[in-house]
């Protein structure tokens, strides 16, 4: 008699074994694409803090003063270059959001290759401590005296804030929600001007 | 019949293939660990932090030793390292400090210096940059009497008009003359960064901006007991400050001109060219070298002569210079011309090493020339104010001589001339007009600036120790200058040491310092462990000071043509 094939039993083991090995093999490769996804969100996240934080303090560490921080964004005297110890325009940075592009902007002023130092000094106001600076950007925005580098990407939201006087605050805290592969999170970024030095007027 | 049992196989190819599973599981799993780079990541970030951080720290040490009484200047005259993998916490550190006017290591005249702090972590660094102005020993008991904290100083009379400028001397790109592009100051509220404009006698004296002329940033100077005798013609806003002074200050007449010694080398012989610009000019030499007297000087057109110092040389009558044709400076020079000085699109240039005192007894008329440093020959000197920015315009120094004859008090810049260096002629009229551009200072009789003549301001020329220092040793408790000082009569070295020798004081002139009384403590640079001497060094130098940069440099960021996004969607 002839006994070759299989018995039901061997066949519902087979199918049995096979569908257990087969849910196995499914939830690795699950777990391990979920985790090699939830790490590249992680990571991104922490790589751009980490630049943003590098840059801010590239920004904020050498700068004299914080002029203004309000909703609109952050004013900062950078330097004093002519060493007259008050503001010229061309001494400034603006750092604010562009919701256009979803980019933290860094904006100066900055004076046509054509125009000698002459020129320059002569368009580069010298503005007191409570002029409208926002005003003084227009001024030059509708110019075309003024160029921008992007700090950091993918922004949607951008809150600076200080815990004294703006003129005597040494600490900006600024909140940027940033997005990443689909995810939004929140980063925390303090950084502080190392020699604080207010204007004369 | 066969009885042979055949050999039971089931379940072997089971588990081969769980086997074979099993091996490519953990072969994908190795591999995709071995991917993983996020802690590498962190690693580095970490690392840079702490190289931002150690930098930094570098940096406020290095102040810190700054302000001690270590003698830095010495320690880093070689090769400006102050600090070599100098270990600070688990960074190691680099500080070199360089002299932010010539961009060379310190020497002992170095007083504005760039700080550069480097921070190494396992092979990440950062570096921190600062600017700083150190007082030079025993500076605070020393003043500057050669008036160089002026851009235009008169005896009697400034008189700017039609579009003529004052401004700074400040090019994009070079090293500014305070070094690495950050003009460093005095914290005194700016008035030392003011672009002074001055009447000294002012008896009477006026000061007058006509037309369209303007002053950037300028401060007016008066002598306060002269308010009635001195008249100021200004437009409202044209000039930021105005201050008065308490009492006259001198203006002495210039170092005197060392005397002639009558012989000549072999290849300036005098003879060769006697006979002046009226008779049959003969060429002029190619090398002039070691003291010589020549009758007259003309180099031709396109031709080159050089003097080659350590040189006096005396011109008994005039010194031309022709169209495209170059007078080079090599070495200490001094070029004493008795007759005038005449530039007609030649140049006079001093080479890297060169250092001139100009002196002349007669006219100057410069038309279309140029007078500084070495440049191409095919570049025409600039006159808007981005000439480049020339290592100590004050080794260029331009005097005049007594001369009997009014008509020969008269020096005239005219159309594209360019200078570049300190003119200090007190009993000359300069006048200046067309396009004509002065890289430095001007002291003279009266100042005459037209059509759209300028003076670029080297404020490198101001050690800020002059008499319009309100704290200077010079100045009683009453106001008064010291009469000492109001009789300086020159600026010879004669004077000076007499000077230095009544007020007890030291003496800045021209770029030198005479020394009342040296002080130089050398103490250690760091305490070392085992070192009993107690407490900290004592920090009794003033250091004032800026930080540039802290990692990444901004202006070098912002002036770079791309600026590189965090890309995340490009990460792995």
């Amino acid at each position: 008699m002839n006994h070759r094939g299989l018995t039901l039993l061997e066949l519902v083991l087979a199918l049995s074994i096979t569908a257990m090995i087969s849910a196995a093999v499914a939830g690795m490769l699950e777990a391990m694409a979920s985790g090699v996804a939830t790490r590249r969100d992680v990571r991104a996240h922490l790589v751009t803090a980490s630049v943003a934080q590098a840059r801010l303090d590239t920004i904020i560490g050498p700068s004299r003063c914080l002029l203004q921080v309000d909703k609109d964004g952050v004013v900062i005297w950078l330097k004093d270059t002519n060493a007259d110890t008050m503001l010229q325009a061309s001494e400034l940075r603006w750092l604010h959001m562009d919701d256009a592009s979803g980019e933290l902007l860094l904006e100066r002023v900055s004076f046509p290759g054509h125009f000698g130092p002459v020129a320059s000094s002569l368009e580069d106001h010298t503005l007191l401590v409570d002029a409208d600076l926002q005003d003084e950007l227009e001024y030059y925005r509708g110019r075309g005296w003024t160029a921008s580098i992007p700090v950091v990407d993918g922004v949607t939201g951008f809150r600076p804030g200080v815990h004294a006087d703006v003129l005597d605050a040494m600490v900006i805290d600024i909140e940027i929600d940033l997005e990443r592969f689909g995810l939004t999170r929140t980063l925390a970024i303090s950084a502080g001007i190392k020699l604080h030095r207010r204007p004369a007027s | 019949m066969n009885t042979r049992t055949p050999r039971r196989r089931r379940g072997m190819a089971m588990l081969l293939v769980m086997i074979c599973m099993a091996t490519a599981t953990i072969l994908a799993s190795a591999y995709l660990a071995s991917r993983e780079n996020s802690p590498a990541i962190a690693e580095n970030v970490q690392n840079t932090a702490a190289a931002r951080w150690s930098s930094l720290s570098g940096l406020e040490m290095t102040v810190a030793m700054l302000e001690t009484e270590f003698d830095w200047r010495t320690h880093a005259a070689n090769d400006g390292m102050l600090l070599s993998d100098h270990p600070m916490g688990s960074a190691n550190l680099d500080v070199r400090v360089i002299d932010a006017g010539t961009g060379m290591p310190p020497n002992q005249q170095t007083r504005f210096v760039l700080i550069e702090a480097t921070a190494r972590v396992n092979g990440v660094s950062q570096v921190a940059t600062a600017t700083a102005e150190i007082p030079l020993p025993g500076e605070d008991e020393s003043v500057d009497v050669d008036l160089s904290e002026f851009a235009l100083l008169a005896s009697r009379e400034v008189r700017l008009e039609g579009m003529s400028t004052v401004a700074p001397w400040s090019t994009p790109g070079t090293p500014s003359p305070s070094g690495s592009g950050v003009q460093l100051g005095h914290d005194d509220g700016g008035q030392s960064q003011r672009i002074m404009i001055g009447v000294q006698s002012g008896d009477p004296g006026r000061i007058r901006f006509l037309g369209n002329a303007k002053a950037i940033n300028s401060a007016l100077l008066k002598v306060s007991g002269n308010h009635d005798k001195v008249t100021l013609e200004l437009r409202p806003g044209e000039i930021a400050d105005i201050l008065n002074i308490p009492d006259q200050f001198p203006m002495p007449l210039p170092p005197p001109a060392s005397s002639r010694t009558d012989h000549s080398d072999q290849d300036s012989k005098p003879g060769k060219w006697r006979g002046g610009f009226g008779g049959l000019i003969m060429a002029a030499p190619k090398t002039i070298k070691d003291d010589s007297v020549l009758q007259a000087l003309q180099v031709k057109p396109y031709k080159t002569t050089t003097i080659k110092g350590p040189a006096t040389v005396h011109v008994d009558d005039d010194l031309k210079v022709r169209y495209k044709g170059r007078l080079k400076i090599s070495g200490q020079v001094q070029l004493v011309v008795h007759g005038d000085l005449l530039l007609q699109g030649g140049s006079i240039e001093l080479l890297d090493d060169a250092e001139l005192d100009l002196y002349i007894g007669g006219r100057v008329d410069l038309v279309n020339g140029y007078i500084g440093d070495m440049k191409p020959f095919w570049r025409m000197p600039r006159i808007d104010g981005t000439e480049p920015y020339m290592n100590q315009a004050e080794r260029l120094r331009i005097y005049d001589i007594e001369s009997g004859d009014p008509e020969a008090s008269t020096w005239r810049l005219r159309g594209n001339t360019v200078v570049k260096g300190s003119i200090y002629a007190p009993r000359t009229s300069f006048i200046s007009r067309d396009n004509a551009a002065i890289y430095g200072r001007i002291a003279a009789d009266e100042i005459h600036m037209r059509g759209k003549s300028s003076i670029f301001y080297d404020p490198a020329m101001s050690t800020g120790l002059g008499f319009t220092d309100a704290d200077s040793p010079a100045w009683s408790d009453d106001g008064t200058l010291s009469p000492a000082f109001k009789q300086l009569s020159d600026l010879g070295p004669v004077q000076l040491v007499q000077l230095s020798n009544v007020v007890k004081l030291s003496i800045n002139c021209l770029g030198k310092i005479l020394e009342f009384k040296p002080v130089m403590v050398r103490g250690p640079l760091i305490q070392l462990p085992g070192n009993k001497t107690p407490g900290p060094s004592p920090r009794t130098t003033p250091v004032n000071y800026d930080l540039v940069s802290i990692g990444t440099a901004l202006e070098q960021w912002e002036g770079s043509d791309e600026v590189t996004l965090i890309d995340a969607e490009k990460m792995p």
